[in-house]
């Protein structure tokens, strides 16, 4: 992401009433295209007038890029009208799929980690480069159960970019609510990741479900400290910009301001060492 | 992957030794589901029961809508229920009609407004954010038992940014309703014969009341003056 620098925050439609060229702005802003397509007629105003102060990242939901399913040539038709009119380069998406036989679950769900998986995946994602005409980044999603798989997350996510060409978005929280609910160390996850393949990094909240015993990767609470302890970490390891999630329980700017600057700070000191 | 994707949206049970993190994902997509038409139909989650609205969801989320857009979700559960009937309210139709009105017309573009004052010598025309509709329940006031006819009108304000709604006569809905497709002419010629009066008694009887909506944006002309 050579035109993307620093830390960026997620735009919600909570913020636009906030939003101005004198008030607070982060570096970017990410934005979910499913949530602005279909604009309703007083927000898209002050959405451009957001994305004039600030360049954007598109972070979509229901690409469904590891389903069966043929991609939806209608969705990434209408994706690429809207990233061109906005000026939109960089499109992430979740290694994942929601939809299945035409139906959708609006959830993110677990992929099988196979050969099989890893070669449809590759080939979708090239078919989506081409139909958009920019490339696709692939996060590392969240997964509560693993099904029939024949390699390791680590391994499956590598052969994935390698046989794709995507970058990875490298989602810290994802990777700690998976260590804790599959056991694995996060910090030897973040080392056996090639820095090269990051594109950029997220960070958000979890929820800690004492009914199933799983933390929940919620998006509607505050980062946790051992969270920003592995972002932390992991920012030693690559220079790429980084980003705060909320999607849940979306407070004002100006409360989520705190957290970003929070970020913020923590990736100044990482950068000046 | 489909025996999973079934499962998750409930269409299929999980086997005795299913995991918890398996079993997670039907809670996590009906939360998604309930979630947002709850939030559509915030009227209708608080008045019809907490139990039965759940099991139509979970009715609703087996069949899975395919629109990549989450948010229209609501009006599918909407139409689904409408046959299905599982919830079993007499007023479910009118009331989602009144709760998704707003936010129909709050995702729609609409031209700019061009407002004018009234008068009868130039041709208007229903501007395209009107809807109208003909209730059996006072949805509109939260009343739910009484049956009976109500005529209601709703439109997008550009300038306030709302949907607004506005119970008016059956004249006027009549009028209205001829107008979205036919001419000024043709709909006072035709509502005059349906209440069988002339057409001069009828500019009489309806001149304040298109001069209000005139105002608000709900006639326009049709050339810009």
């Amino acid at each position: 992401m050579n035109t993307i620098h620093g830390c960026g925050l997620g735009l919600r439609r909570e913020f636009l009433d906030e939003i101005s060229a004198h008030g607070f702005l982060p570096d970017w802003w990410e934005i979910t295209p499913e949530n602005w397509i279909v604009m309703p007629y007083h927000r898209r105003e002050k959405f451009e007038l957001a994305l004039h102060h600030r360049k954007a990242v598109a972070h979509g939901l229901s690409l469904s890029i590891g389903s069966t399913d043929a991609l939806d040539v209608d969705f990434l038709k209408t994706l690429k009208t809207f990233f061109d009119r906005y000026g939109i380069e960089h499109y992430s998406e979740h290694l994942s799929y929601s939809a299945l036989g035409g139906a959708q679950s609006y959830e993110l769900l677990p992929l099988p980690m196979t050969e099989e998986t890893i070669k449809r995946v590759a080939q979708k994602v090239k078919e989506v480069q081409e139909r958009l005409e920019r490339p696709l980044i692939l996060e590392n999603a969240t997964y509560y159960y693993i099904p029939k798989s024949t390699m390791s997350e680590r391994e499956f996510i590598g052969r994935v970019l390698e046989e794709s060409g995507a970058k990875l978005l490298l989602d810290v929280n994802n990777v700690f609510v998976n260590s804790v609910n599959h056991s694995f160390d996060p910090y030897a996850f973040i080392d056996s990741l090639d820095a090269k393949h990051v594109s950029y990094i997220h960070v958000a909240g979890h929820y800690d479900d004492k009914e199933s015993g799983l933390l929940i990767d919620t998006h509607g609470r505050a980062v946790r400290e051992e969270v920003w302890k592995l972002l932390s970490y992991t920012l030693q390891k690559m220079d790429v910009p980084v980003m705060l999630e909320r999607d849940n329980y979306v407070p004002t700017l100006a409360e989520i301001q705190i957290e970003y600057q929070h970020m913020k700070t923590l990736y100044t000191e990482v950068r000046r060492g | 992957m489909q025996d999973f994707f079934d499962k998750s949206l409930g269409k299929s049970p999980f086997e005795k030794n299913a995991s918890v993190g398996e079993k997670v994902y039907q809670e996590l997509v009906l939360h998604r589901f309930t979630e947002v038409i709850s939030q559509a139909f915030p009227i209708l989650s608080a008045t019809a029961s907490g139990e039965d609205l759940n099991e139509a969801i979970k009715a609703f989320v087996k069949i899975a809508p395919s629109t990549p857009y989450i948010w229209q979700v609501p009006q599918n559960f909407w139409e689904w229920e409408q046959e299905k009937k599982l919830l079993n309210l007499p007023y479910f139709d009118d009331l989602c009609w009144y709760e998704w009105t707003e936010i129909e017309l709050m995702m729609e573009v609409f031209e700019p407004l061009h407002v004018n004052t009234f008068s009868w010598e130039i041709e208007w025309k229903v501007d395209a954010s009107v809807r109208l509709r003909e209730l059996s329940y006072r949805v509109f006031e939260s009343e739910f038992k009484n049956k009976g006819q109500w005529f209601m009108l709703a439109w997008y304000d550009r300038d306030k940014a709302i949907t607004c709604y506005q119970e008016i006569d059956q004249v006027l809905y009549l009028f209205m309703h001829y107008l979205q497709t036919m001419s000024f002419q043709e709909s006072l010629y035709n509502v005059s014969i349906e209440a069988d009066v002339s057409e001069q008694e009828m500019q009489t009887y309806l001149f304040d009341a298109l001069n209000h909506l005139a105002h608000k944006g709900v006639l326009t002309p049709k050339e810009i003056l």
